[in-house]
């Protein structure tokens, strides 16, 4: 038996398993995973890694489990869209904690929070003085959102009366001297456009083009390969080589 | 087209993978004459109840040497374990034909029956 080679078809069993699972589970971001859905992942990650290794027991089983895990997976995020109430018995809700400037301390004692680490969580928003606090709710992801009182929000333009410019996304022209045409179309131009915006620039090859953007505003951001950047930059102070 | 490669190349992925470690019992079998460590197990224990040994010396050559084979095609669906255990097996039949012990040899024998049977199950 040649372990090396089993390893390898094994690894390349578990790695492409786990990321068409993944991929099919859709994108929900790590921050907004909860607790169970953490744990979750790393009970799929903890099996994939022993269908790759673990040699004394069969390839199958362990893919069976993986493939057990991403079915139920699917299923919870299924039904948790569907059935509002299933969502909320197998998702949780938020947990408001101060209403009115308040600490709502059943609700604090119900998600198991001691006071102490409360007040942890309210500083790690820069929160150091509670009567500031007109709400804060537990989300289910673990993490605390906080509404200030209104004199302690921070001014913005509207409250101002200033007029601002309108913001958009910026698109991606240009990466590493190749040019995306079907990016430049999306924001209705064209190559000339492109090569007229360049050579304003000074730039007269594309290939010169490390990244380019058009900004909301319409206006091309080009970054070159030839920064011309002297030593001062260079914020090291060791000289190397490491 | 790329729609569909994007839902058929997971697919065949998928699919292959299973086969791959599914395909163990099926690998098991005899694909020509140097493979047939059944077969040969089976003809061992008929030599040795006949106690023609030189026979069966050449026979736990040929079973060592398909056995050998066998592995390398089963090797990624069944267990190392179960595969050591029938490598073992092989190996004690080997010294008790050797020293012509026809007792022992039948445990091994039928010991190995038993393995080959669970193999790939």
């Amino acid at each position: 038996m040649n372990e090396a080679l089993v390893v390898i078809v094994r690894v390349i069993i578990a790695f492409f398993s786990l990321l068409i699972f993944t991929r099919l589970l859709g994108k929900q971001e790590v921050g907004q995973l909860t607790f169970f859905d953490y744990i979750n992942g790393i009970t799929i990650g903890s099996i994939a890694g022993t269908l790759a290794t673990d040699l004394s027991s069969k390839a199958w089983a362990h893919w069976i489990g993986l493939t057990g895990f991403a079915i139920l997976t699917g299923l919870l995020q299924f039904i948790t869209i569907k059935n509002r109430y299933l969502g909320k018995v197998l998702d949780g809700e938020p947990t408001v904690v101060i209403e009115n400037g308040k600490i709502l301390e059943d609700n604090l004692r119900k998600m198991r929070i001691k006071l102490g680490e409360f007040m942890m969580l309210l500083r790690d928003k820069d929160i150091f003085d509670i009567t500031e606090v007109e709400y804060a709710i537990f989300e289910v992801n673990g993490r605390l959102s906080v509404l200030k009182k209104g004199e302690h929000l921070p001014v913005t333009r509207s409250d101002l009366q200033i007029s601002s410019m309108p913001t958009g996304l910026a698109t991606e022209v240009v990466q590493e001297g190749v040019v995306f045409k079907q990016n430049l179309s999306q924001r209705k131009k064209d190559m000339f456009w492109l090569k007229q915006q360049l050579q304003a620039q000074g730039i007269e090859d594309v290939q010169d083009v490390l990244y380019a953007l058009i900004l909301p505003n319409d206006r091309l951001y080009v970054d070159k390969y030839d920064d011309s950047i002297g030593d001062k930059s260079d914020i090291g102070d060791y000289e190397g080589p490491f | 087209m790329k729609k569909f490669m994007l839902y058929v190349v997971p697919s065949a992925m998928l699919f292959l993978f299973v086969v791959v470690m599914n395909s163990g019992s099926m690998l098991k079998k005899p694909y020509g004459q140097d493979d047939r460590v059944y077969e040969a197990v089976k003809q061992l224990e008929t030599h040795v109840k006949e106690e023609r040994w030189e026979h069966a010396e050449k026979d736990i050559q040929y079973i060592e040497r398909a056995w050998k084979k066998v592995v390398n095609r089963i090797q990624f669906s069944v267990e190392k374990d179960n595969m050591e255990e029938i490598s073992q097996t092989i190996s004690h039949m080997k010294g008790q034909v050797y020293i012509r012990d026809d007792q022992a040899i039948f445990e091994h024998i039928y010991y190995y029956y038993d393995l080959w049977d669970r193999l790939a199950k």
